[in-house]
């Protein structure tokens, strides 16, 4: 009996444990077999399955937490895109709208679109575009449907549309589709590029306007050129003999200026035509540049001006215009000094961070700075033909030039003292290479 | 004006550009009979034998016609036009002259069946060129007195 | 393996492995576990594994005697009532001391093996019993 007291603790003890969800030890069991053999086998097996299903519904429990932390992470991003969706599709600048594709009803639509199409919400919302009188072409919007029923998307569709006030406007429209509870929709978004098509159709006008002024200026242009270097010309053919050496020489004159004119009238057009044409930007070496347009100014100017070149910055630009804006500026600075006993023009360029200025300086006649702003303007002058010839031309293709390069034009003077015109050109990274190497 | 052997009309408003062409036509001896009309009604009437020129035998046909086409009444281009779809004048080749290559007109002017073009000013050799392009080179050419 | 193998082959009608004997008898296949055996997963295994070989192929009615048991674990248990009963048409446990019965009537209330089992203190109403799943 002693012995069965002592077996008894050890179970409580064991037991005791247990309640303790300390399960490392099992209750010993005798080779008797009996009672307290069988209580504490039947215990053991208690222990045992209540370990197992603690350790389950532990399990369980922890795929239930598992399974809710996903759920509700699911439920947020869900959140977060709708409510993304809601502001991208509030805020959008272009208007949007969500479309049944079995009957083309609008089941959704924003903000822009009403304010686009004039009408109210409530008026869309279950009806078409068609029912509210917004299509004009009803064939394009068939075709439109079809593609979008057939290949469930549309690019960049072009549409003209009535808004509810009867006027029209061009729309760029592009459509997906997708799936809701088993239905098809369509989400259409839709630019209102009437604005743009306009601009577009008064600039082709205009373009087409100023292209035929300049061909019908350069008729009238070429036509007295034509006769000063014909009958130059006849002149030189028939009575050449009676001419002496400075007589040739001055008829020479004439028909070089009318050639040169001439080529001055194609250059113009061709300048006004560049409009619509890319620059063709090269690296261009200044220097040789200058060069050959002092070349070219001293066959045609008879000048005693002293000219003082440093060395220039390389620069990238459109050979030909760039070669016109020196032949300007220099020209310009070489007649404006031509008065004075020793006539001096200077051409100089410094490299900034991101431009290059290029300045050419003359020390002649200068002009008060508060005509500054007119200077650029086409046939703005300053002088009188009797003081300076001129057509007031030259700086007004200069700035036309210069800033299709993306740079800028100034000037600076004072009366009597000289002016200095500058202008800059952007560097990219081949000059900066360059204006280094250079230095 | 006699009918008979024309060989060119020269349609130029600018007395001053007929002058340099008939004269550059003239000098280097290429055509005896150049027929000067001063504007496009001038030439449409020289042509069809209207208004001055009625009953002029419009049977004798210019071997080429050089049309200007900036013309004050009627232009170079209304010219052209009525002269390609008359069948009497169609088969008359027309080289038309221009200020410049670029003009949009050139391109008109061969799309309304113009044979060819000069830029003025019409000297010796662009006229030459043409002519030969055309295959009127010898039939153009001045004819030795007899 | 290799020596009771042997055993087997000479003595068709009786194996005895360390853990049990078997033997056929009357249609009645009895399974004896040897004495004090600590029932786990490998001698559950091996037990089963013995029988079925004995079985050569036939389903039997068994009678189980739990007498030598000591404990059984659960992972064994498990494997008995479910795997463990390939090739038993009914099982009878037969047990003699409190513990025996106890582990026999854990066995079949929480395992709930998936045969006709009954447990039995009197060998020959269990023989009857099985006769009638013969």
């Amino acid at each position: 009996m002693l012995q069965d007291d002592k077996r008894i603790n050890t179970i409580l003890e064991i037991l005791l444990e247990y309640t303790q969800k300390d399960f490392s030890r099992s209750i010993p069991v005798s080779e008797k077999g009996d009672d307290l053999d069988a209580l504490s086998a039947g215990l053991n097996t208690m222990a045992e399955e209540l370990q197992a299903f603690m350790a389950a519904s532990k399990k369980q429990e922890e795929q239930v937490v598992e399974r809710t932390a996903q759920l509700e992470n699911n439920i947020r991003q869900l959140k977060e895109s709708e409510e993304k969706f809601q502001k991208a599709f509030q805020a959008s600048a272009a208007g949007i709208t969500i479309t049944r594709i079995s009957d083309a009803t609008y089941l959704d639509v924003n903000d822009t679109f009403i304010k686009m199409t004039g009408f109210s919400k409530e008026e869309l919302i279950n009806h078409t575009s068609a029912e509210l009188g917004m299509i004009v072409n009803i064939k394009k919007r068939e075709e439109l449907l079809k593609q979008v029923r057939q290949k469930g998307w549309a690019k960049n569709f072009e549409m003209t549309v009535r808004h509810k006030s009867g006027s029209l406007l061009d729309i760029l429209s592009s459509i997906e589709t997708i799936v809701l509870n088993g239905e098809k929709y369509a989400i259409n978004i839709i630019f209102d590029i009437s604005g743009r098509k306009k601009a577009e159709a008064q600039l082709e006008t205009v373009n087409k306007e100023l292209e035929a002024f300049s061909y019908s200026v350069s008729h009238d242009l070429r036509a007295p050129l034509r006769a000063v270097d014909g009958y130059a010309k006849m002149l030189e053919d028939d009575y050449a003999g009676l001419f002496d050496e400075e007589g040739k020489r001055l008829l020479g004159i004439i028909q070089y200026n009318a050639k040169k004119m001439s080529h001055l009238i194609d250059d113009l057009l061709a300048f006004s035509r560049l409009g619509k044409k890319a620059l063709q930007k090269t690296k261009l070496d200044m220097n040789e540049l200058i060069e050959g347009v002092l070349i070219d100014l001293g066959k045609t100017t008879r000048h005693k001006a002293q000219i003082k070149i440093d060395r220039l910055h390389p620069a990238e630009g459109d050979y030909g215009l760039i070669n016109q804006v020196l032949v300007n500026l220099v020209s310009n600075g070489i007649k404006y000094s031509s008065k004075k006993k020793e006539p001096l023009v200077e051409i100089s360029s410094e490299a900034k961070k991101e431009e290059i200025i290029y300045s050419v300086k003359d020390n002649g006649e200068g002009f008060n700075m508060k005509y500054a702003d007119k200077l650029f303007g086409v046939f703005q002058r300053l002088h009188t033909p009797e003081e300076f010839e001129g057509t007031g031309v030259g700086l007004a293709i200069v700035q036309r030039i210069i800033s299709k390069h993306g740079g800028k034009v100034w000037a600076e003077a004072e009366p009597g003292k000289g002016a200095t015109f500058s202008f800059t050109l952007p560097i990219n990274q081949i000059t900066i290479k360059n204006g280094k190497h250079r230095s | 004006m006699e009918n008979t052997e024309v060989e060119i009309v020269l349609v130029e408003d600018n007395p001053h550009d007929a002058e340099m062409t008939i004269r550059a036509l003239k000098k280097n001896n290429l055509v005896n009979k150049i027929v000067h009309l001063k504007d496009g009604a001038e030439a449409l009437d020289f042509l069809f034998g209207t208004g001055p020129y009625e009953g002029r035998n419009t049977g004798i046909k210019p071997k080429v016609i050089l049309l200007d086409l900036k013309m004050p009444k009627v232009d170079g281009i209304d010219v052209l036009r009525k002269l390609k779809s008359e069948a009497s004048t169609k088969t008359i080749p027309v080289v038309v002259l221009t200020s410049s290559s670029e003009s949009p007109d050139v391109s008109l002017c061969y799309e309304l069946g113009a044979n060819s073009y000069i830029v003025k000013p019409v000297g010796f050799e662009n006229f030459s060129k043409s002519i030969t392009d055309l295959g009127l080179y010898w039939l153009v050419l001045n004819q030795p007195l007899r | 393996m290799e020596q009771q193998t042997l055993v087997r082959k000479q003595l068709k009608r009786r194996v005895d492995t360390p853990y049990i004997s078997i033997w056929k008898e009357e249609g009645i296949i009895n399974c004896v576990f040897t004495d004090n055996l600590i029932i786990n997963i490998e001698t559950a295994q091996h037990c089963v594994n013995e029988r079925v070989l004995f079985s050569e192929g036939q389903a039997y009615p068994c009678l189980i005697n739990l007498r030598g048991v000591k404990s059984m674990n659960r992972d064994a248990r498990e494997y008995l009532a479910t795997e463990g009963t390939h090739l038993i048409k009914a099982g009878a446990f037969l047990t003699s001391s409190a513990l025996t019965k106890m582990l026999g009537n854990m066995f079949l209330a929480i395992n709930k093996p998936n045969i006709p089992s009954r447990l039995f203190s009197n060998r020959a109403t269990a023989i009857a019993w099985l006769k009638k799943h013969q």
